[in-house]
């Protein structure tokens, strides 16, 4: 009888049940990756003034990764603190306090998108490209309400290469936050 | 057990403080505490800013010499464009008190370029703040042309309004057809689509604008926030009449923001 051959491609990461991380544990990790968000700020601003045109949102990618780790609100959470640190580092947000709110809601997504075990690549792609997405509909929404015309592809560009490098750096930050060690 | 609802009561809070202080900062232009609190994170990351720009190599000797001729030619104009008006309205107090004005021109480096808005990049943060003689409402030139304005300025870093953002109106003037208008992001409402980068000139009358003119800025009040004379941009295409008096066309701006590198504040008054 011919068996039909299944592949599962994964991104080698699982989460973990909450009772197995203890709460000052959680308290660092949630610490290194609010500063791994300042990182991500810091470098596409200034890799922006020495005229790099399309960089992914670094800021976003420990949000999606902590999101999709520990569930929707602390997800929320260090999106609304990642999203005040891109609001602030100058020369930040315009108006003040929209990234916040635009990154607890993608937090939030990328966190409905939690799953106990092990975390299919494929998974963590989808979750990553729903919740990347919503900054850049977040700010065409807010081109079209003052009138603009809009640049659709530059954030279509820039939601499809946030999506590569959320590939690449998600699983090894949700290893971080879950203290798994690599395979 | 606890730890969830106060998650969700920080969460809640947060949320709603963050919808407060974004309401507050669309409503009211330089609020006080949206305001502080851009002071507070310039304060604290602009060392960090101001300390990587210092270790990218320097720019050429040539590229500062270019940006600071850019700004004294604008000067140029602007003082001759008070010269005719001198003589036509010597009388007139504005006009005199301007004549007793100069301009300082401080160069600084772009360390810091922000997140693009819908239509591209809407601010940049330079080297400069009120260490150097900065303040708020201040022309930033390239040696192309315009790049902005100054709409916070720290002790050491400014952040400026770049000319294409949402809130920033450019008062100009077509060279060729001496012809005046506003430059603008483009519209949803305008007659052509815009590619990227360009913007909008849109005339206060009717006229003959020609592809290929020079657009500059025709100044402010006491020279603050813009100084007369900064190329603008060039018209790349004029759009078809709508049946109303003013003109619209393509505008593609002077200054690349993605190449920009040295830039030059001008101060009024400085001299």
């Amino acid at each position: 009888m011919h068996r039909r051959r299944t592949s599962r491609i994964t991104s080698d990461v699982s989460t973990l049940p909450d009772s197995r991380i203890s709460r000052a544990g959680r308290g660092v990790r949630t610490v290194v990756a609010l500063v791994l968000c300042v990182v991500g700020t810091v470098v596409v601003v200034v890799l922006q003034a020495r005229g790099w045109r399309i960089l992914p949102d670094l800021a976003l990618l420990p949000v999606l990764a902590l999101a999709l780790s520990r569930g929707p609100v602390p997800g929320a959470l260090l999106g609304l603190a990642a999203g005040w640190v891109v609001d602030l580092v100058p020369p930040g947000g315009e108006p003040l306090g929209m990234t916040a709110l635009l990154y607890a809601l993608a937090g939030l997504l990328a966190g409905l998108g939690r799953r106990v075990g092990p975390l299919p690549l494929r998974w963590v792609a989808l979750v990553c490209l729903g919740a990347s997405a919503i900054p850049a509909l977040g700010r065409l929404l807010q081109g079209a309400w003052l009138g603009q015309q809009l640049d659709v592809a530059g954030a279509a560009t820039q939601v499809a290469v946030t999506l590569l490098a959320a590939i690449v750096l998600v699983p090894p930050l949700i290893r971080l936050d879950t203290g798994e060690e690599p395979l | 057990m606890t730890a969830r609802p106060l998650s969700l009561y920080a969460l809640v809070a947060g949320v709603l403080f963050t919808a407060v202080v974004l309401g507050w900062d669309a409503a009211t232009p330089r609020a006080a505490l949206p305001e502080t609190l851009r002071g507070g994170g310039a304060a604290a990351m602009s060392p960090l800013l101001t300390r990587i720009a210092e270790s990218f190599p320097p720019p050429p000797e040539s590229a500062e010499a270019l940006t600071e001729t850019t700004a004294r030619l604008a000067l140029t104009e602007d003082e001759l464009r008070r010269s005719t008006q001198q003589a036509d309205l010597a009388t007139t107090p504005h006009i005199a008190a301007l004549s007793d004005q100069g301009h300082d021109i401080v160069l600084g480096r772009v360390v810091a370029v922000g997140a693009p808005g819908a239509a591209g990049p809407e601010r940049l943060t330079i080297d400069l703040g009120t260490e150097d003689g900065i303040a708020l409402d201040q022309s930033v030139v390239a040696a192309d042309g315009l790049v902005g304005r100054t709409v916070r300025v720290g002790r050491t870093t400014s952040d400026v309004l770049i000319v294409g953002a949402a809130d920033l109106v450019v008062g100009a003037r077509a060279l060729d057809s001496q012809l005046l208008g506003t430059v603008t992001p483009p519209a949803s409402g305008d007659p052509a689509a815009r590619e990227h980068g360009e913007l909008t000139l849109t005339t206060i009358s009717f006229g003959d604008l020609r592809t290929g003119e020079q657009v500059v800025t025709v100044g402010s009040p006491d020279d603050t926030p813009l100084v007369a004379g900064i190329p603008v941009g060039k018209i790349t295409s004029v759009d078809p009449p709508r049946g109303r008096v003013d003109v619209t066309a393509t505008l593609l701006p002077a200054v690349d923001i993605g190449t920009l590198d040295v830039v030059a504040v001008i101060v009024p008054g400085g001299r």
